[in-house]
Order: C-alpha cells, then sequence, then structure tokens
C-alpha cells in the first residue's frame, strides 16, 4: 500500500466518522441530498481522479480504490457515486466537455450514466438517438435520474454527454444503491457534445479503474458487513452464551474474514497489479461481496432484517453491484482470452 | 409408495393458483410492498374464499405454497391470520376455541404467536417476559419482539414465565391467550423490513397487563412443549412458503429465457445457464419431498421433527439459493423487476420459526441421541 493510501484511508475514515455514518440510513431512506455530496466534493473525493487543472484532486489510483472501500464500508451509495463520476464520468468529460469539470468536482453539477453500458464493448440495450441536431428518447432504470449531465450510448461506439433537456418521468425505490435513487428520464436536448469511438481508448481507460474500482467497493460492502457482524455476534448471548463461542459462528466468520484480507492485499497492491488481475479480482470480490453480507444477515437473526441495523444494504448493494457496474457476459469473455488465448465458453 | 397427490388436493392446489394469479397482481405486489402494509382486501378475498382452512393441513400446504410462488409478502400475509392457531386446536380449552379459535377461522379476527424477545429467539427457553399468578388473573410484564400481524391482532399465544425454571431452563413456562386491547398492553409496528413488507410485525410491550387465568392454554408449565410441538407444524408451512419462493423465482427465469428465445436470442441461452436452472429445479424437487414427508409424519400424528427440520432448513435455502441464481441468471431484469422482491423475501425463510443453524442443531442432537434415519 502506497504511503499516499494510508494517509487517504486516515482521512476518508475521519470524513465518513464525522459526515456518513450517522447518516448512512438517512442516505438509504432518502437518497444523498446536496450537503452530503458538497462536503464530498469540499475534501476532494467527488472529483478525486479529476486533473487538478480540471478542479480534481489528481489523487493516485492505488489511494482512490482505498478511498472507495472505506466509503462503500458505511455507506455503498456514496462509494457508488464516486465510482460513477471519477472512473466513467470523468474520462468522457475530459474529452467533452472540460470546462464542467470543476463545477462537477465541486458537487455544484451531478451527472449520471447507466454504468453497464460502458464498461463492455457489447451492444449497450438501451441509447438514445442523435437526429436533426438534438438527442432524443427515454431512458429506463438510471441511477441518480436527477442529474445535470447524462452520458448515453447513441450508437454502437459512440455516446452523447447531454448538458440539458433531461426530464424525470418517474421516479422509483430500487433493490440497490438507493442512495442514488433510480428513476425513468426522457431526454430532448440541443446542447450536446458526441463522443465518437468511445469502445477503443476510452473504454480501456474506463475499465482500467472500474475493475478495481468495483473490487474495492465490493471489499468494502464485504469489510462493512462482516465488522457489523463481528461485533454482533461478540455482544449477542443465546443459551448465555456469546454467539462468537459457537464453532460454525466463529469459523464462518474468521474465514469470511480471512479471504476478504487476502483480497484486501491484493487490492492495495494494484498498482503493481495488471489488468488481468484487476478482473479476476473483481470477479471474485463480487461473488464474495453476496456471501459475506448474507452471512452478515444471518447471524443478526431477525435484527439482520431490518434497515436500522444498517446489514442489510450491504446484501441489497452486493447485487446492484454485480448487476449495474459489471457486464458479467462480457467478463467471462474476457477472462476466456486471458486463460485460453481465445475467448471461449460460448458456442 | 405413492408420489401423487389425491384428486382433492390437486383441486385445493388449483384453486390457490388461481386465486393468486387473479388477486395478487404485479401492481399490488409492488403497491404492499413499498407502502409496507398488511393487505387486508386480499387477506379477506381469501378468507371467503375458504381456501384457508388450517384444519385441512395437506391443502393448507399447497395452498401456501401457491400464493407464495405469485408474491410471497401477500402471499404470506393472506394465510397469516391465523397463525399460532395450532396451539388453541391441540392444547385449549373448548370455551378457548370458541371465544379465540372461532373468529380466526371464520375470518372475523386476526391472531398472532409471541414468543420471541428483544433478547432472544432462538433461546426459546431463556425467554424473561413474566406473568404472575395473582387472585385469578395472571399479571404481565415485559416485551415481545419482530411479532406478525404485532399491531393488527387481536389476541396473542404467547409464552410466558410463570415460574422459576428448577435444574430444566425450558421448565415454569405457559401459554396464554393475552388480548391485544388490555390496559398496559402497547404495540409499535416496525418499519423497514427487507421483504415480506406486506406482513405487519411490532414490538409489543407488557406493563402490568392483567389477563383472567381462565386464559391459560393447556397446563401451566407445560408451554414450551406446546409451542415447541407448535413449531414442529409451523416449519412444515414455513417450507412450503420456501418451496412457493423457490418456483415462483424460477417461474421468473423461465419467462426470462422464453423471452430470450422469441426474441431470437435462443444461442445465448448457454450450458452455464442451463445448468444453473437444472440446480434450482432439483432443489425445489428435493424440498418437495423432504416437506412433503416431513408433513406426511406429522399430519398423521406421528411427527419426526428432524425430518420437519431437515425440510425447513432445506427448503429455506433453496428459496434463497433459487432467487439469488434467478438475480444472476435475468440481471438488469430481474434486478429492476419483480423477482428484486423475491430475493428480499426469501431470506426471511432462514431466520423466522427456527434459524437454518437450530434446525441443524435439532436434526444433529436427535441422531446424537441414537435416533435413527
Ligand atoms: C419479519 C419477522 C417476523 C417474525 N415473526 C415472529 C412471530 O410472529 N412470533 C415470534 O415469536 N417471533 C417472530 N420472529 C422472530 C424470529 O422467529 C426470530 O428472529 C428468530 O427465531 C431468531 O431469533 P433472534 O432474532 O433473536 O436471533 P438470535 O437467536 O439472537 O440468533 C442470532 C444468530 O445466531 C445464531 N445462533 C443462535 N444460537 C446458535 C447456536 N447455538 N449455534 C449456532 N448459531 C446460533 C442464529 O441462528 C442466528 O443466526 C419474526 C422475525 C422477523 C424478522
Amino acid at each position: 500500500m502506497s504511503e499516499n493510501s494510508d494517509l487517504i484511508r486516515g482521512a476518508v475514515e475521519e470524513f465518513c466518522q464525522k459526515s456518513i455514518v450517522g447518516r448512512a440510513l438517512e442516505i438509504e431512506r432518502q437518497g444523498m441530498d446536496d450537503g452530503i455530496l458538497r462536503a464530498m466534493a469540499s475534501q476532494g473525493f467527488l472529483g478525486a481522479l479529476f486533473d487538478p487543472q480540471y478542479g480534481g484532486s489528481g489523487i493516485d489510483r492505488s489511494s482512490f480504490f482505498t478511498m472507495l472501500e472505506v466509503f462503500a464500508s458505511y455507506s455503498p451509495s456514496t462509494a457508488a457515486k464516486l465510482l460513477i463520476t471519477n472512473s466513467i464520468a470523468g474520462p468522457f468529460l475530459l474529452n467533452s466537455a472540460r470546462e464542467k469539470m470543476q463545477e462537477v468536482a465541486q458537487g455544484n453539477l451531478k451527472v449520471t450514466c447507466i454504468p453497464g453500458s460502458f464498461v463492455s464493448d457489447r451492444v449497450p440495450a438501451q441509447r438514445l438517438k442523435e437526429s436533426g441536431g438534438r438527442i432524443k428518447g427515454e431512458l429506463k432504470n438510471l441511477p441518480s435520474p436527477g442529474s445535470g449531465i447524462l452520458i448515453a450510448p447513441i450508437s454502437e461506439d459512440s455516446a452523447a454527454v447531454v448538458f440539458s433537456g433531461i426530464k424525470v418521468l418517474e421516479e422509483r425505490k430500487p433493490l440497490s444503491f438507493r442512495g442514488l435513487g433510480n428513476g425513468d428520464v426522457s431526454v430532448d436536448s440541443a446542447d450536446f457534445t458526441v463522443v465518437d469511438g468511445w469502445k477503443g481508448k476510452l473504454l480501456k481507460e474506463i475499465l482500467s479503474s472500474m475493475d478495481p474500482g468495483v473490487s474495492a467497493i465490493a471489499l468494502g460492502i464485504s469489510r462493512g458487513a462482516l465488522r457489523k457482524v463481528s461485533e454482533y455476534v461478540t455482544v449477542r448471548k443465546t443459551f448465555d452464551h456469546s454467539l462468537k463461542d459457537y464453532s460454525p459462528v466463529s469459523r464462518r466468520i474468521s474465514e469470511l474474514m480471512s479471504d476478504l484480507e487476502i483480497m484486501e492485499f491484493y487490492l492495495d497492491n494494484m498498482e503493481s497489479i495488471d489488468d488481468d488481475k484487476a478482473l479476476k479480482l473483481k470477479v471474485r470480490s463480487t461473488e464474495f461481496a453476496r456471501t459475506a453480507t448474507k452471512a452478515a444477515i444471518q447471524y443478526h437473526g431477525g435484527y439482520g432484517y431490518f434497515e436500522d441495523f444498517g446489514v442489510e444494504k450491504f446484501y441489497r448493494d452486493s447485487y446492484g453491484l454485480s448487476i449495474m457496474m459489471m457486464d458479467r457476459e462480457y467478463d467471462n469473455l474476457r477472462l476466456s482470452e486471458k486463460i485460453f488465448g481465445s475467448r471461449s465458453g460460448f458456442l | 409408495m405413492d408420489f401423487e397427490f389425491s384428486e382433492d388436493i390437486n383441486k385445493a392446489r388449483e384453486n390457490a393458483r388461481n386465486f393468486a394469479l387473479s388477486a395478487i397482481t404485479p401492481e399490488l405486489a409492488r403497491k404492499y410492498d413499498l407502502e409496507e402494509k398488511f393487505p387486508e382486501e386480499v387477506w379477506k378475498k381469501a378468507m371467503a374464499s375458504r381456501m384457508v382452512d388450517f384444519s385441512n393441513p395437506w391443502s393448507m400446504l399447497v395452498t401456501i405454497e401457491e400464493l407464495c410462488r405469485v408474491d410471497p409478502g401477500i402471499g404470506i400475509a393472506a394465510t397469516v391470520s391465523l397463525f399460532g392457531s395450532e396451539v388453541l386446536m391441540l392444547f385449549a380449552s373448548d370455551q378457548l376455541k370458541e371465544k379465540y379459535l372461532k373468529p380466526v377461522q371464520e375470518g372475523r379476527a386476526i391472531m398472532g404467536l409471541a414468543v420471541t424477545e428483544p433478547g432472544g429467539g432462538s433461546d426459546v427457553a431463556g425467554l424473561k417476559t413474566e406473568a404472575k399468578l395473582e387472585g385469578g388473573k395472571y399479571i404481565i410484564n415485559g416485551s415481545k419482539m419482530f411479532i406478525t400481524n404485532g399491531q393488527i391482532a387481536d389476541f396473542f399465544v404467547m409464552l410466558l414465565r410463570t415460574s422459576r425454571p428448577d435444574s430444566k431452563r425450558h421448565h415454569g413456562l405457559s401459554v396464554l391467550v393475552v388480548d391485544g386491547n388490555l390496559k398496559g398492553f402497547s404495540r409499535n409496528k416496525l418499519t423497514g423490513k427487507l421483504g415480506v413488507r406486506a406482513t405487519n410485525t411490532a414490538e409489543l410491550i407488557l406493563n402490568n397487563v392483567e389477563v383472567p387465568s381462565s386464559n391459560l392454554v393447556g397446563e401451566e408449565g407445560k408451554g414450551f412443549y406446546y409451542i415447541m410441538t407448535f413449531f414442529n407444524i409451523s416449519r412444515a408451512y414455513v417450507a412450503a412458503q420456501s418451496i412457493g419462493i423457490a418456483q415462483g423465482a424460477m417461474d421468473h427465469v423461465l419467462a426470462y429465457l422464453k423471452e430470450m428465445k422469441d426474441s431470437g436470442r435462443e444461442s445465448e441461452i448457454t450450458e452455464d445457464i442451463q445448468f444453473t436452472l437444472s440446480d434450482i429445479a432439483t432443489r425445489i424437487e428435493a424440498s418437495r419431498l423432504l416437506t412433503y414427508k416431513a408433513a406426511s409424519y406429522l399430519f398423521n400424528f406421528q411427527p419426526k421433527p428432524e425430518i420437519t427440520s431437515m425440510a425447513k432448513a432445506y427448503a429455506s435455502e433453496t428459496a434463497v439459493f433459487a432467487c439469488e441464481k434467478a438475480m444472476e441468471i435475468t440481471g438488469e431484469s430481474g434486478l429492476y423487476g419483480d423477482l428484486e422482491r423475491f430475493l428480499r423475501d426469501s431470506k426471511i425463510m432462514e431466520i423466522w420459526e427456527g434459524t437454518s443453524e437450530i434446525e441443524k442443531l435439532v436434526i444433529a442432537r436427535t441422531f446424537l441421541k441414537g435416533g435413527q434415519m
């Protein structure tokens, strides 16, 4: 782990204790308000990877992943916001609207997209249309639907960055990342820029930070859930004994903690790890998050089933993470390519 | 060995399926889930249809399956107004049956079963809420936690400590019927559940609540035995809820795969997906066999608690397994559709009425004490 990462971990921990922990439940129930976003911005977290000349903090990648992990361990929604802003919106804005980056980094202008559309070279499920100098269409299930900037595919290989004319049609309560909100939008705008050929260099750049970024959130989610359950099984007694004294409980949590720490070690050394290994970590860590968070609910008994205890959100978010933020089929293709030398497993 | 149900049970299944498909629309299921509200209209319809009849346990088992298959939250809410009624059926006096059991059977009242306390649910014998007999009345002090129908029930079948335990912790416990409107009895609705949000859950607080001694069910001091007998029955119904959920998740997968096929994407239904589907189907079938075997012992008055526990633990884990795998297969369609509700609902199966860990202890102890397969 770099010295910077250590420093960042301390700073983010302090920030989360002060500004997130007490509001984590409210974030789940009502969404992240502008105050939280601005507080994150004021510490330089929102534009963490943006170049300082465009209002960002320009921190190193390793520190960024550390930051995501810590945020996710308290409120996965905040981490998802940071990931989308830095790892998808950042590269797009740098290519299309550098002048807006400062405002985004300051939390004055929100930017969103359907992350799954930008993490693979497969045909995106939803896209907008460009015709007659306007971008039009509807998108369903968009996180942070009330944002001022929207990035959306308009053809197989081009995307539009839209700056106005985004109307929220319907909002709903999603399974995962409730702090971001979710809704359908309609778009009709002449105020946009087109980024052509993004599936080349830009996709590579996005993946180089999305793969470890998703892993960081998966490990943060797991850490948050396992931290809670380790504390709980120490204080909760059944049949006159602490839960931690029952062998299946103790063994299971110890095993999960060990797996977590092995993967955290891998993540902490991400600077020296190549893209292949980042992909492998993502596949393993997202699956692990689902297992670890389920165990955390279980050992909380009935209390785990209620949002007040702050565990069930980790389980819900572990699903959104592996469905919204990655394309499993594409990742399997990439993995098979690394292992067999050509894309395998698809007849 | 005959694996087929009789005609009348098949008919009960078909009725329940038709009822569920017409009365529990996806819109309604979404609404009650979002609002976290008891679906009174569906419950009333279900009671009026006479399909909720716990005196006909086989029909009830398949009815629960079919209702939960369409929507677990409403499916459970529609049948749970009689939760705990077997305790009255098996152990209560005729007067108590007439006064309390009849109205719930006729759909005129709702009951609840209150065992769990804030300090513990698994350790039933460790409960602390006391009922002291004084001048022909029991005076109750304490609290109960996570009680289904807690806020809406007319009365509760409640397990209480009536005397200090001797060398055995489970001695000194008794069951009382406690009306919900008594002085000193308050109930706080618990909100923010992960799933089964159409069911009502509350904390009950009892502060010097007076209950006539005639409300004692059976004999004083036998409460633990009565409740364990009840759990042994109700766990078969939880297994049925779980099978319904798993089957519902599989229905979602099949609908999704059909859509893929119909839109010319059949080649994307990889062997990987097919193997997962076959795992779901196999586990559902195995859960059914175990549950029906457990039910068969139970309903013939020869219960085998270890088989019931196997059925409950296995079927509940199958419900979660099926939902998780269904989410993986269906991706965004599952995440933003009705399937995600099944995932949230399924998790309670491994917790209530005996967590999976407690079921495993029941199973292991039977064999350690010399039980045979
Ligand atoms: C929505 C909902 C509705 C409910 N409805 C009712 C109701 O109507 N009536 C009612 O009485 N109760 C009800 N319950 C309570 C439910 O039955 C309990 O939550 C359950 O029995 C577990 O008890 P607990 O929550 O106290 O967990 P605990 O008993 O504290 O257990 C916590 C964890 O420790 C594990 N554990 C405990 N002991 C051991 C051991 N010896 N070895 C290994 N692991 C162990 C458990 O399996 C669990 O994973 C409801 C709960 C919920 C969430």
